[in-house]
């Protein structure tokens, strides 16, 4: 990859591993409710290999994400802002490169839920006309300094828009 | 000026409800006259209740609206209990859409859509006179901004196209308008049964009678179609002058529409695999104005059935910097494997339902057949050119389309490539066209190689583009620093008196 790239804070694989633990373990317990409701309000039973299904997807899910999708998700993101353009590479099947101009920003947020608090990193998310960029788990000083940066170079409009 | 509702709108209101309601109110009202049974008669009050309320809604909008055209901008004010109060600025308006339909024209009047920029800030006046619309329409196209060049000669329309019988002969074949026959026909058909008529299970219907009936209806298609067609495009019309082009339509109900030269951001060309057949094609103009909102209408995709040849020229004459080129670039080679390689996904799916029943499998076939030739269609379609002076794209299978923009019209580039296209050293890239909403094209399975070359490309946009002065730092302080002044300076005056 090229060297100009900057990679998001290691500690991503941590947060998001426990993000996708907290929702997994929210979906079964919803699922196994269900299931229970299935057999006790006699609902049609072909719902119940429906909710078996997908508890078993599931569970599957949580060593996927901690072995495979987390460190890949963290090596591959990449991201770069120069004085015109933010340019963010990302994807592990699907590869994607967005080059978006700086003049075309709209509008940049700072997102921090409260397990990302928790381990010091946030999200800057720049949002165009078209939709929104973002640059997940990134240390919380780097992701304010990246906030203003992009905060001030969009703020530059160009003519005959 | 201000602008209020003429109490004729009142009237135009009960005329529209009744002519919008008007099979509802034939069932309930007319056709079931004798039914006195209690669930008609709460259908009945349910119905008027509907009715009347909308009718109440038009009443207080026309009551209580008002506009008030000032030199700054527009101001609206509407609602009788709850008042809103809306202030548009001046130089907001980009374009101005009007509307006819046979009611208003009864009433000599028109609607009028006063287009911004966002789709919040449109004024929308469902029944204004002839004679304010065209104050309205000067007041919004007359404004003129400080860096253009505001002398514009009145009058110096042009008129660029106005479609000959053949071009209305050909559209009422390639619109197929003349299938509205068949709904028609059908309701005909189950409410005046011939054996009804005749009143006889067995006596067969002679073969002269089905023969002349077949003959009826296909006339009666004809017509139909051509009298759709005809009222749409008859007094078809698309004129410019040096600031916008201007396209008018519609006979026994017109609208009309402009667009601003300088806010158009592309031209899209297209042409469906019929219209090819017919050589003709439809040219869309790619602007920001909410032109989106009236899609049923289609006002921004001009003649659709212009004669190729046609086209190219009056985009040569509206929009020259949009003009079509012979573009450089093709597909990959590399990728026409691909078009074997990838799996036909949608045609599984269809064929999984063949389990259910058979006939799915004969869907799954023609979803076989129809996937493969889109397929390497559109394998053979894909052309681009990426340069300093355009951005022209062709891409799509059974219907293809040209779209022509500019570099710095570009909200944004992406490169994509899943595995299999890695595999073969190729990638899509999509860029994205401002408009309502966002306007997307993709180039399917290009050559990888050309991934640092267009990037490049994409960056030296900042060669061209220049940046709006009163964002730049320095003028941002200044603009700061003077309100600040005069809101310094205000307080003073309210404290001195």
């Amino acid at each position: 990859m090229d060297d100009n790239y900057l990679q998001i804070s290691p500690k991503a694989i941590k947060v998001r591993n426990l993000n996708d633990l907290i929702s997994s373990v929210i979906g079964i317990i919803v699922f196994v409710v269900l299931l229970f409701c299935t057999y006790k309000f006699n609902w049609w039973s072909w719902l119940e290999y429906i909710w078996i299904g997908l508890i078993v997807l599931t569970i599957i899910g949580i060593p996927w994400t901690y072995i495979v999708s987390s460190p890949l998700f963290y090596k591959t993101f990449r991201y770069k802002i120069t004085d015109d353009f933010l340019y963010i590479k990302s994807g592990i099947w699907n590869l994607t490169e967005v080059v978006v101009p700086m003049a075309k920003v709209q509008s940049i947020e700072l997102k921090q839920g409260a397990i990302m608090r928790k381990y010091g990193v946030a999200t800057v998310r720049a949002s165009t006309m078209n939709d929104h960029q973002e640059i997940p788990y990134i240390e919380s000083e780097v992701a304010q300094k990246l906030r203003d940066d992009i905060a001030k170079l969009a703020r530059l409009k160009e003519l005959d828009e | 000026m201000t602008f209020k509702y003429s109490y004729l709108k009142i009237m135009f209101d009960i005329v529209s409800v009744v002519k919008s309601n008007f099979v509802l109110i034939l069932i309930i009202f007319v056709i079931n006259f004798n039914n006195d049974s209690t669930v008609m008669f709460w259908v009945r009050i349910f119905a008027a209740g509907l009715i009347l309320i909308g009718l109440l809604n038009d009443l207080v909008e026309t009551f209580f609206t008002r506009v008030e055209f000032a030199l700054d901008g527009v101001r609206v004010y509407t609602g009788m209990f709850s008042k809103s109060e809306r202030f548009i600025p001046r130089d907001k308006f980009e374009n101005v859409q009007t509307e006819a339909t046979m009611i208003h024209r009864l009433f000599g009047a028109q609607k009028i859509t006063l287009e911004t920029g966002e789709a919040t800030g449109d004024v929308t006046l469902q029944f204004v006179k002839t004679g304010e619309i065209e104050k309205m329409k000067a007041y919004t196209l007359a404004h003129h901004h400080e860096n253009e060049i505001a002398i514009k000669q009145e009058a110096d329309k042009t008129t660029l196209f106005t479609p000959t019988i053949k071009d209305i002969l050909k559209a009422a074949i390639a619109s197929f308008s003349f299938l509205a026959i068949i709904p028609i026909a059908w309701n005909a058909w189950s409410d005046f049964r011939l054996d009804k008529v005749v009143d006889a299970d067995n006596v067969q219907m002679p073969l002269w009678l089905t023969l002349l009936l077949i003959g009826l209806a296909f006339i009666a298609a004809l017509v139909i179609g051509l009298l759709k067609t005809f009222n749409s495009y008859y007094k078809y019309k698309i004129s410019m002058d040096n600031e916008r082009i201007y396209v008018q339509k519609g006979w026994l109900s017109t609208q009309t529409f402009s667009v601003r030269k300088a806010k158009v951001q592309a031209v899209v060309y297209k042409q469906s695999w019929y219209q090819k057949l017919l050589r003709v094609t439809t040219i869309k103009l790619i602007s920001t104005g909410e032109v989106a909102e009236l899609k049923d209408l289609q006002i921004n995709e001009f003649f659709p059935y212009l004669p190729t040849a046609k086209a190219d020229e009056l985009v040569c004459q509206m929009l020259p910097q949009f003009a079509r080129q012979t573009m450089t670039h093709r597909a990959s080679p590399k990728a026409k494997k691909l078009i074997w390689l990838r799996p036909p996904l949608f045609t599984v799916f269809v064929a999984l339902f063949g389990l259910w029943h058979w006939g799915f499998y004969i869907a799954a076939g023609i979803v076989f057949i129809f996937t493969y030739v889109s397929r390497i269609l559109a394998y053979k379609n894909l052309a681009f050119t990426f340069d300093e002076q355009l951005v022209q794209a062709r891409s799509g299978g059974l219907s293809v389309e040209t779209i022509v923009t500019k570099r710095p019209r570009l909200l944004e580039i992406e490169f994509t490539s899943s595995i299999l296209q890695r595999k073969v050293n190729v990638m899509s890239m999509s860029f994205v066209n401002r408009a309502q909403p966002v306007y997307s094209t993709e180039l399917q399975d290009i050559d990888e190689q050309l991934k640092g070359e267009l990037l490049t490309w994409f960056e030296q946009r900042v060669d061209e583009v220049k940046i709006d002065p009163r964002t730049q730092d320095g003028a941002l302080k200044k603009v700061a620093i003077r309100n600040l002044l005069t809101a310094l300076i205000r307080k003073r005056e309210v404290a001195d008196r």
